[in-house]
């Protein structure tokens, strides 16, 4: 069988991907085999819906035990509750599940037990550990402390009907597999106090929550803080009517309501995933519409209200002041700070006007700082202001005591925060405190300059030589153009151009003479008497130079000579090199030459 | 023609010669100054400068000199007025750049937040400081005469036009920097400030009546932004504005 190469190499890799796959798989399953068989068979826990309740608060507790095993514990010891008085108590039905895995058997029992509490006094309760042994393994949850305070009647006071997600349906209506779970911590509070809303998802199944997608509401009336957000949802179980639910939170908000009415926060939906089919099997889409919720914000009192009182200023405040320093010389500026800290929102907070407050000081820009963080699910803050203070006169300078109102909505009234006053000792400034004394500086100065000379260093850089050059330039340039100018002027000039000629006719008259050259001493010869009686003297015959320069009037003389010459010339031309004193034509040309240039010159 | 080239010639050498007179007379003062410091008595050293200055002489190493004895007099105003003025002049002067810091460090007033820069036509003058614009000026204009003397005296068309166009160029930069230099005169002249003595209020407004800002000691230092009332209005490094009597003021006037 002829083998494909490429079918070879495909089989390998299916085979490898295959293998790598089954291998993980197994890996996987012996994992979780492990795990299963270092679980602890028991387990335990308490958690209640709240930590922090007014008096007269119905809150839930939710205890579960798990065993992962069969029968009963042997021992179960439930928490003590004797700080708060019982509502309800209700034993929710057990549940039992089975499971295989790989031939290896598990199971899961659930006992749930579910109290409404209610704090009669105020102060730190404490909720008992809860106990449960199974042969040798015991476990135990820890104390729970409640942080109860006081609180009107009637005033904020959570609806215990609202602490049960189960009893917004009715009693003949079936629970549904999976529901939306919006409430406030509390049924009315004052305008810029912190209200809890807590956004859960109650399912009978596992539920693929998609965290990305999740964006916290942001109701119109109010001021959002995200308490808890977070980045992975981890379920816990609750009995609702005696049936198994997972409880996934998804979100805790701080609400600080900015007017006073009531709010509404209007319903809103969301899209769940259900993990019914397995790892392999692909969930259903379930969209969940919450509830409409609602939350009354009162008016702040008018009773008792400060005059300087700001809004926005609600929650429990402290106000600081101090100074980076406890004496400065005048003229130097001190910083003060003053911070308000506590719990409420610091980001509505309106701080005292500092600076009006102060007087005899030159006072500088502030600069101004917010810090945010929660604790125990309430919103902390501190806001500052930093000011550098330069007082006009010496002595002692006094701070006034600075103060701040704000409103308590626990205790429901207002109160003021006074920072303890301040002083700062302006001392008498001196050429120490500014840098040292005259001895002092004449010996960190530099020297007088010596030799100076009037002239001023700047104009013309520090160096001579470089000035000189700039000089130097400058003068160069205006000589050349004095220079030129004349040349210009000569060239433009009759002599000039003469003399050019004059020059131009010596220096060919050399060159030919030096090359022995009959002909050039022709032309140029020709050339100057052309400029002296025209150029068609070019076109004569030898033979009639002399006749046709007597008749336009040249000297007779002049007229023999150049005849003769050119006659002399031609003959010479054609006589063998050394039978003609060629020497004697050069030297008669010369001399022609200079007469014609001296003609021109006079004419 | 040859009477006219005689006259020119007479004339030159006259004002040549009144010159170096003088120049010989004025450097024989700031020898007899120079000597005064020397041996320490710097009252008399400051007096020459000061009729020196009072003549019309002037430069930058009379202005430092004058502020460096002022400096080692402890009179911090006067100092910071004459070594701005020499610093103004020459940016590059080492020396008045570091006693004008030891002054800075002297006087008595911190300001706060001094990183500020002066406004940016103020840095531009600074900048180009008055020796530094007649530099420019200077060796633009030696340039543009060499230049188009060139051109003047080359016979070839090309060269001649080239170099024309190159001193014409150059003509520009000639041209901006005398502009800088009555620009730079024109901001920088008059519009620093030091206060020569203190301490004095410093005040909101132009008026003794006004509220007072601050106190203020000698060496304070500022740009002069209005005048009235017998008070300026200084900005001070800082950005921040006072008021102060503009008889206790020297302005700084480089050389």
């Amino acid at each position: 069988m002829r083998v494909n190469a490429f079918s070879l190499v495909s089989w390998v890799m299916w085979l490898s991907t295959t293998g790598f796959l089954f291998g993980g798989d197994v890996c996987a399953q012996r994992a979780r085999q492990r795990a299963a068989t270092a679980q602890v068979p028991i387990e335990i826990s308490a958690r209640p819906n709240t930590e922090r309740v007014g008096v007269g608060d119905v809150f839930q507790l939710d205890v579960e035990l798990v065993l992962h095993a069969k029968g009963q514990p042997d021992e179960l010891v439930l928490p003590d509750l004797s700080d708060f008085k019982v509502v309800r108590s209700q034993r929710g039905p057990t549940s039992s599940s089975t499971t295989l895995i790989n031939g290896s058997m598990s199971v899961r029992q659930s006992f749930s037990f579910t109290y409404l509490l209610r704090a009669e006094t105020a102060g730190k309760k404490l909720i008992g550990s809860a106990r449960a042994r199974l042969g040798t393994h015991s476990v135990s949850t820890r104390p729970i402390t409640i942080e109860v305070f006081e609180k009107k009647t009637g005033d904020g006071v959570s609806r215990s009907s609202d602490l049960d997600p189960s009893l917004r349906f009715t009693a003949d209506e079936e629970l549904p597999d999976f529901f939306l779970d919006v409430r406030f911590d509390r049924d009315q509070v004052y305008v810029g106090e912190q209200a809890q809303l807590s956004i859960q998802i109650f399912a009978r199944d596992q539920v693929d929550i998609d965290i990305r997608e999740l964006k916290p509401p942001k109701p119109p009336g109010f001021w959002v803080e995200v308490l808890e957000s977070p980045s992975r949802v981890r379920p816990t179980r609750r009995s609702l009517r005696g049936q198994d639910f997972l409880v996934y939170p998804l979100m805790r908000l701080a609400l600080f309501p900015l007017e006073a009415k009531e709010h509404t926060i209007e319903p809103f939906t969301m899209v769940v995933t259900a993990a019914r089919n397995g790892f392999w099997g692909r969930g259903q889409d379930h969209p969940l519409t919450s509830e409409t919720v609602k939350l009354v914000a009162l008016a702040l009192p008018q009773e008792g209200r400060p005059a300087n009182f700001q809004p926005g200023n609600v929650g429990r405040f402290s106000l600081q002041a101090t100074v980076d320093k406890a004496e400065i010389p005048l003229g130097q500026p001190a910083v003060l700070r003053v911070s308000v800290r506590g719990e409420g929102n610091a980001s509505a907070l309106q701080l005292p006007d500092i600076a009006s407050q102060i007087d005899g000081a030159r006072i500088f820009p502030p600069t101004q700082n917010e810090t945010k963080s929660v604790h125990d699910g309430r919103v902390w803050g501190e806001k500052s202001v930093e000011l550098l203070v330069q007082p006009n006169r010496e002595g002692l300078f006094h701070f006034p005591a600075f103060s701040f109102s704000y409103f308590d909505p626990i205790a429901k009234r207002y109160a003021e925060s006074r920072a303890k006053p301040l002083t700062l000792r302006v001392v008498p400034s001196s050429m120490t405190a500014a840098g040292g004394s005259a001895t002092e500086i004449a010996r960190g100065a530099r020297p007088i300059e010596r030799g100076l000379d009037r002239r001023t260093p700047g104009l013309l850089s520090s160096t001579p030589m470089f000035g000189s050059a700039l000089f130097g330039a400058g003068l160069v340039g205006v000589m050349l153009a004095v220079v030129g100018r004349r040349r210009q002027r000569s060239l433009r000039s009759r002599t000039g151009q003469l003399q050019r000629a004059r020059r131009r006719r010596k220096k060919d008259w050399r060159v030919a003479m030096e090359q022995k050259d009959l002909t050039a001493l022709e032309k140029l010869l020709l050339e100057a008497l052309a400029e002296q009686v025209g150029s068609e003297v070019r076109g004569w015959p030898y033979e009639q130079i002399e006749p046709e320069l007597l008749a336009r009037s040249v000297a007779s003389d002049l007229a023999r000579r150049l005849g003769n010459f050119f006659v002399d010339t031609q003959n010479a031309r054609y006589v063998p090199k050394g039978g003609a004193d060629r020497g004697r034509l050069f030297a008669v040309a010369e001399t022609l030459l200079d007469e014609l240039d001296s003609i021109r010159g006079a004419s | 023609m040859r009477t006219r080239w005689l006259s020119s010639m007479a004339l030159c050498g006259a004002l040549l010669g009144g010159m170096a007179h003088a120049r010989g007379e004025h450097e024989s003062a700031l020898q007899i100054a120079e000597q005064a410091a020397i041996t320490g008595d710097r009252v008399r050293a400051i007096g020459l400068y000061q009729d020196l200055l009072a003549q019309g002489v002037n430069s930058v190493g009379l202005q430092y000199n004058l502020g460096t004895l002022y400096l080692e007099s402890g009179d911090v105003g006067r100092a910071m007025l004459h070594l701005r003025s020499a610093l103004l002049s020459d940016p590059s002067h080492e020396d008045a750049q570091h006693n004008w810091e030891v002054a800075i460090a002297a006087r008595q007033d911190r300001i706060v937040d001094a990183s500020r820069q002066p406004p940016v036509p103020h840095q531009v003058a600074s900048w180009l400081a008055p020796g530094r614009a007649r530099s420019l000026l200077v060796m633009s204009i030696g340039w543009m005469s060499l230049l188009l003397g060139g051109a003047t005296f080359l016979g070839a068309n090309v060269l001649r036009r080239a170099l024309r166009t190159l001193g014409l160029a150059v003509a520009i930069p000639a041209l901006a920097g005398a502009v800088i230099v009555l620009a730079q005169l024109w901001i920088l002249r008059g519009t620093e400030a030091v206060l020569l003595s203190g301490p004095i209020e410093a005040r909101v407004a132009p008026s003794t009546e006004a509220e007072v800002s601050f106190t203020a000691h000698a060496g304070l230092f500022g740009v002069r932004i209005a005048e009235e009332n017998g008070f300026v209005r200084l900005r001070l490094e800082n950005g921040l504005d006072a008021w102060v009597p503009a008889e206790r003021l020297g302005f700084v006037a480089p050389p």
